[in-house]
């Protein structure tokens, strides 16, 4: 987990992406118990109120769920729910900024698709 | 209580200070008196006149001492100066009380082997002994040493405080012009103008030496002095900072 | 600060010292339980208000209110606060336990076995003479007994001064682990923005003796931001808008603005300001 202290985003979203991907990846895999607030603001250095704000935005969107007494966990179907958010959000995030930084280095709709071919091939040999 | 605990750490870290302190006056009023009185006859009562005066050098050093460390100490640890105050009031009740005890059992013991005039007040009064009895001498002397540390301990404790408060040149003022004053102004107005103070300060004393020719008017001296430094000590510190005055 | 009954308030402090006037005016308030950075330049007054606030010096007009009460003289209220200050007395008779044992004696709530536990994280013998420890574990010392105070409020003005990388970092985190386990106002006061920039909640800045700004972490986060480009392009832009300071380079020029970014055109690129460099332009005039 990696926190941008220079990124615009604000610092308790960041934190829900990472734990979003970490919940992604299978390190926290579903129905099972995520770190503390205390130890998360603890590791990143991080206020506990910023941390806590980020986790409520997951339990809001249904991708954490509070025990009482035992601390927050994972929903069953967590990562469809992300993934689905994540596919939403990739159009706006990567594929429009991937056409204006392409168009400050005047690269043409026609070389951007070419780069993606050739990649792509790259990654299948 | 906090005002408990600012006495007991006054006297915990300025208790040791004190016994220090204690011997090396002891010590230096012992030589001082023994080398000026060496060709009198009076040289055995040389030692007993030593223990009383040490301790008073001895509070009143205290005294200066105190205020500073027991201030900052006690804004420190988020204690209100009247509590510091009350502490400091404390102390001196306290470090007067063992001082003098431990006096009068020295005294005490060097009586046993010594002739002892019974130090300062022996000195000042020399007849009293002979004319009320051992009981009421005894008396006369815990009640007036307990008063003269007191009295000491309260004055060291108002030097302490106005020199805290004080400002840089006040203090260099104060530090210079003092001893100045006392030691060559004045004995060299004294000695050009023997006439005119003889009048002045000799009508003074003669009063005062009749005043106090009864010992119960020293104690009430003695006592007044006691309360109003603690009345000055008050005025210094309920506005004091917690740092020295640049 | 909504609740006004409980907290730290100070209300229309000044502070004349002889020839200068350390604080003019200032009313500022802290409580909720929350993380509070108070930044200001060297001299601007920070450690005169906090000095204030403790009792330690008395204002030239002005009062401070703890949880309500005025504070002036009031031990029950003072004792609510634990101040860790640079000029903190640490007296140099006895050793690190005692000095814990007298701290508990005057701040009710002192947690000894938090004190130490902190004392072997940070490699402190509580054993040790008080004036044979160096600066850093003096500072450590004081940091300790602040830490494990118990008290509702508690207030550092340059904790990690003197102290190695290892040792600043412990401290962040053990100040975030004690805050998690017993939530209580804590206000720093440090030159070391960046380092506590994303522990605060709250920031308040002094300038001058006067309170510039008191606002949450993240207002101040959105507060600012920079454009850089061309720089006909980027005085272009600039006009009529709140400008704090600008930066040239050959013919790269770079502006830090207050406000959000809006219809910022092609060819200039924003970048957020962080903390420290809103700082910086904020008080640099």
């Amino acid at each position: 987990m990696k926190i941008n202290f220079e990124s615009e985003t604000p610092i308790y979203i960041q934190i829900a992406e990472q734990i979003e991907d970490a919940v992604l990846s299978g390190a926290f895999p579903e129905e099972t118990q995520v770190p503390s607030t205390t130890e998360i603001s603890v590791t990143y250095q991080i206020n506990p109120a910023t941390v806590l704000k980020g986790m409520n935005l997951l339990v809001d969107e249904k991708i954490l769920y509070k025990k009482r007494g035992v601390g927050m966990f994972v929903t069953a179907g967590a990562t469809e729910n992300i993934l689905r958010k994540r596919r939403e959000a990739f159009y706006n995030q990567y594929i429009i900024r991937l056409l204006e930084e392409a168009a400050k280095l005047k690269i043409g709709k026609d070389e951007l698709i070419q780069m993606l071919q050739q990649e792509g091939e790259n990654n299948h040999e | 209580m906090k005002t408990k605990q600012m006495v007991l750490w006054t006297w915990r870290n300025i208790g040791k200070v004190n016994l220090i302190w204690f011997f090396i006056c002891f010590c230096t009023t012992y030589i001082i008196i023994c080398t000026a009185i060496t060709l009198s006859s009076t040289a055995q009562d040389a030692t007993m006149n030593g223990i009383v005066f040490s301790s008073l050098i001895n509070l009143l050093v205290i005294g200066i001492i105190a205020f500073p460390v027991a201030l900052r100490f006690g804004l420190g640890n988020s204690v209100s100066r009247r509590t510091i105050f009350k502490g400091l009031a404390g102390f001196s009740l306290w470090i007067a009380a063992v001082s003098a005890a431990a006096d009068l059992i020295l005294i005490l013991l060097f009586s046993q082997i010594i002739h002892t005039n019974g130090d300062i007040i022996g000195m000042l009064y020399p007849g009293y002994r002979a004319e009320h009895g051992e009981v009421q001498f005894y008396l006369l002397l815990v009640c007036s040493t307990l008063l003269f540390l007191l009295a000491f301990n309260g004055i060291g404790l108002c030097i302490g405080g106005a020199y805290y408060r004080m400002n840089k040149q006040a203090r260099v003022i104060v530090s210079v012009s003092v001893p100045l004053v006392v030691f060559f102004i004045l004995p060299l107005l004294i000695t050009l103008f023997p006439d005119s103070f003889g009048r002045v300060f000799g009508g003074l004393l003669e009063s005062a030496f009749e005043l106090l020719s009864n010992p119960l008017w020293l104690l009430l001296a003695l006592a007044c002095i006691y309360l109003l430094s603690f009345f000055f000590l008050w005025l210094l510190i309920r506005r004091a900072p917690a740092e020295r005055v640049r | 600060m909504s609740n006004p009954i409980s907290g730290i308030c100070t209300e229309n402090l000044t502070m004349q010292f002889k020839q200068v006037q350390a604080l003019e005016d200032v009313s500022v308030c802290f409580g909720g339980n929350q993380i509070y950075g108070l930044l200001g330049r060297n001299g601007a007054g920070k450690t005169t208000l906090l000095n204030i606030i403790t009792n330690r010096m008395i204002p030239s007009s002005g009062r401070v209110l703890i949880d309500g009460e005025p504070a002036f003289e009031n031990d029950r209220a003072l004792e609510k606060v634990y101040y860790m200050g640079e000029k903190t007395f640490v007296p140099d008779t006895g050793r690190v336990e005692q000095f814990f044992n007298w701290t508990r004696s005057f701040y009710p709530n002192f947690q000894m076995e938090e004190a130490n536990r902190l004392a072997d994280a940070f490699g402190l013998n509580r054993k040790q003479k008080l004036k044979n420890l160096s600066t850093g574990y003096t500072t450590i010392v004081k940091l300790i007994a602040a830490l494990a105070s118990g008290t509702p409020y508690v207030l550092f003005d340059e904790p990690v001064l003197g102290l190695d990388a290892n040792h600043r970092e412990l401290f962040y985190r053990e100040l975030i682990s004690n805050y998690s386990t017993m939530p209580r106002t804590i206000v720093i006061s440090t030159h070391l923005i960046e380092e506590i920039a994303d522990i605060i909640e709250q920031v308040v800045i002094i300038k001058n003796g006067r309170i510039l700004l008191d606002q949450s972490a993240e207002e101040v986060r959105r507060m600012g931001y920079s454009v850089s480009g061309k720089a006909a392009a980027v005085d272009l832009y600039c006009e009529g808008k709140n400008l704090l300071d600008t930066e040239t380079l050959g013919g790269l020029k770079t502006a830090s603005l207050l406000g959000s970014p809006d219809d910022v055109p092609e060819g200039l690129e924003v970048t957020p300001l962080d903390l420290q460099k809103l700082f910086i332009r904020l008080t640099n005039a």
